[in-house]
């Protein structure tokens, strides 16, 4: 048997497994094993599982992911978002739809500080919620822009699903920083226009708030400055090479303490629970990452991707074709699983593909990120929306679904911009010092 | 009924100490954010760069990874699909569950053992890290600690299914 049909019927196998509640991690480092096994040997294959499972726990670029995980989670319980949606809603409360735009807008402020779109959207549920209802806000509109916000938190950097791609490709951490920067911004304004219009066919909506005094408006902004100072301090320092993704993960970490210290919000048991929180992604995604890894290692020696490549770079069909087939799988996958295992199952086969046509990786993270996070706002396993049912449970679950449809518009329209101006994703990776 | 009150002796233990591990690998994150954090504001103000941390930052991650997994999998933590299999026959989702315990099982239980070998080879060939000069078989054993712990928690986990399953 040629090693590519060993590879097909592991995939294959691999898939039954995950449907049938596998935890994915374990899966793919199972198959990945006996795969390696089947196409070498038995100890060749025990050696590797070791060697990987041990070096890439300990390898130093994934030493970022804990703390940045810390500092999400550190950022959530000394509730900044707090802070950065008082200070919005003042700014532009008064607009119809204002305190949902207020809300999308903190998202992105908190994604700044945040790496996890879970997190993003968990936090601002107290913050926002009650005072959108307070001025009788349509609970469909406030809970789908907190959801599709929470999409944010996974697109402006820090995030976690950057490093987990760059990790899995060996692409610059902080190049893939930089290019969600600017397309996590236009899916902020996305979001705000689509607020507008859904609150300008129907102003029972969204009702406008009472307007805040420009000496309010400037008092307020003092909530804004912590956020804004982590934010220069952690991306400014990777922008301008000063430290390494890791240690720009530890500052920042460092200074989501002191700040939720100084707000007293971290009280000794948050501290703990952050903590908890902390150990626990950080154990789920290094599971998911070193399974990966024994997986594509398998692939490797299947010599599945590179005939996969050869093959697609041979058709007459238009690359553009190919990157919208792939975009496409991406958008029906992430409908049913979430995002990191997504990534960590697809990029070793299809990452190949992408360098064959020769689509600038980087960019194309940006647009994979984007399109899994559709599925994460979108049934049937919409992880965001099953968290805020979850949190809110007197609106049915359909009903947040419904909410976050018009945001799911918008989505793809970024992404639509994103695939014609390739610049918006690239642009300041590529004034970045150390890349390029 | 033996294996009902056998899962149940041995589940408290195993849990146990899946939980004063993990403790120790959440606080070693902390240790990790101050050393770095120390190491930045040292090479930048004071030009005086902590000697080695880039290898202690490496050796800590052993800790903090291997510490975490196996109260990760007691919490069950670890992500899974569950759309398909929770449409299934309560029965026969039993017994799949008890078929993917044995998979995780045989994961693990190999996994540890390949660590172990690795172990013993980095002990034999004396390795050390490049600055410091530390033995790394300590921190190779810290990895085999950590996946013989999961493999016992998921055999807890198999253990109390079959003495629960029985009784369905």
């Amino acid at each position: 048997m040629s090693p590519v049909t060993m590879g097909i019927i592991g995939i294959c196998i691999l898939l039954v497994l995950l449907f049938l509640k596998m935890p994915i991690g374990f899966a793919m480092g199972l198959v990945g094993f006996v795969g390696y096994w089947w196409v070498r040997d038995m100890s060749p294959a025990l050696s590797m599982i070791s060697l990987v499972t041990y070096s890439e726990a300990t390898a130093y670029m994934m030493s970022a992911l804990p703390l940045f995980i810390f500092m999400g989670w550190l950022a959530a319980y000394g509730e900044l978002s707090k802070d950065a949606f008082s200070a919005l809603h003042r700014w532009v409360g008064h607009w119809r739809g204002g305190l949902s735009m207020s809300t999308v807008i903190a998202c992105a402020a908190f994604g700044a500080v945040c790496g996890s779109s879970m997190a993003t959207a968990v936090t601002m549920v107290p913050v926002a919620l009650p005072e959108m209802r307070k001025y009788k806000y349509d609970d469909e509109l406030s809970l789908g822009c907190i959801a599709a916000g929470g999409n944010l938190g996974f697109l402006i950097p820090p995030s976690l699903a950057f490093i987990i791609y760059a990790i899995l490709t060996e692409e610059s951490i902080g190049a893939l920083f930089m290019a969600g920067i600017l397309p996590g911004l236009l899916l902020t304004f996305l979001f705000s226009v689509t607020i507008y219009v859904l609150c300008r066919i129907n102003p029972q909506l969204g009702p406008s708030g009472p307007r805040a005094s420009w000496r309010e408006r400037l008092v307020a902004l003092k909530g804004m400055w912590g956020i804004i100072v982590l934010f220069i301090l952690v991306m400014g320092g990777i922008y301008g090479g000063f430290f390494t993704p890791t240690e720009a993960a530890a500052v920042g970490a460092f200074g989501a303490l002191v700040l939720g210290l100084v707000n007293r919000q971290l009280t000794w048991r948050r501290f703990i629970t952050t903590l908890l929180e902390t150990g626990k992604t950080t154990a789920m995604v290094f599971v998911l990452i070193i399974g990966a890894i024994i997986f594509s290692r398998f692939m490797t020696i299947s010599t599945i991707p590179v005939n996969l490549a050869r093959f697609i770079g041979a058709l007459t069909i238009p690359d553009y074709a190919i990157l919208a087939a792939i975009l496409m799988l991406y958008v029906l996958v992430g409908f049913f699983m979430e995002i990191i295992s997504v990534l960590v199952i697809t990029i070793p086969i299809f990452y190949p593909v992408i360098l064959a046509m020769g689509f600038d990786p980087v960019w194309f993270g940006v647009l994979a990120v984007l399109t899994m996070l559709m599925g994460s706002i979108s049934p049937p396993v919409g992880i965001i929306v099953f968290a805020l049912s979850g949190m809110v449970k007197e609106v049915p679950l359909f009903r947040i679904f419904k909410g976050a449809m018009p945001f799911l518009v918008a989505m793809f329209v970024c992404l639509i911009i994103l695939v014609a101006f390739p610049q918006i994703s690239l642009l300041l990776p590529h004034l970045m010092l150390p890349y390029r | 009924m033996w294996l009902r009150r056998f899962a149940r002796s041995f589940s408290g233990g195993v849990f146990a100490a899946s939980a004063v591990v993990n403790g120790i690998g959440i606080g070693v994150v902390v240790v990790l954010m101050l050393l770095l954090v120390a190491d930045v504001v040292l090479r930048r103000f004071f030009n005086q760069p902590i000697r080695g941390s880039y290898e202690l930052t490496q050796l800590i991650m052993a800790i903090v990874v291997f510490f975490t997994i196996a109260y990760c999998a007691a919490q069950k933590g670890h992500v899974a699909i569950e759309v398909l299999v929770t449409r299934l026959p309560q029965r026969l989702q039993v017994v799949i569950e008890i078929l993917m315990y044995l998979f995780s099982l045989g994961l693990w239980g190999l996994l540890s053992w390949g660590l172990s070998l690795q172990a013993i080879n980095v002990w034999r060939m004396a390795e050390t890290t490049n600055l410091l000069g530390l033995p790394s078989y300590p921190f190779v054993l810290v990895a085999v600690f950590g996946s013989a712990l999961l493999t016992l928690v998921i055999l807890i986990q198999l253990l109390s299914l079959l003495a629960e399953g029985g009784r369905r």
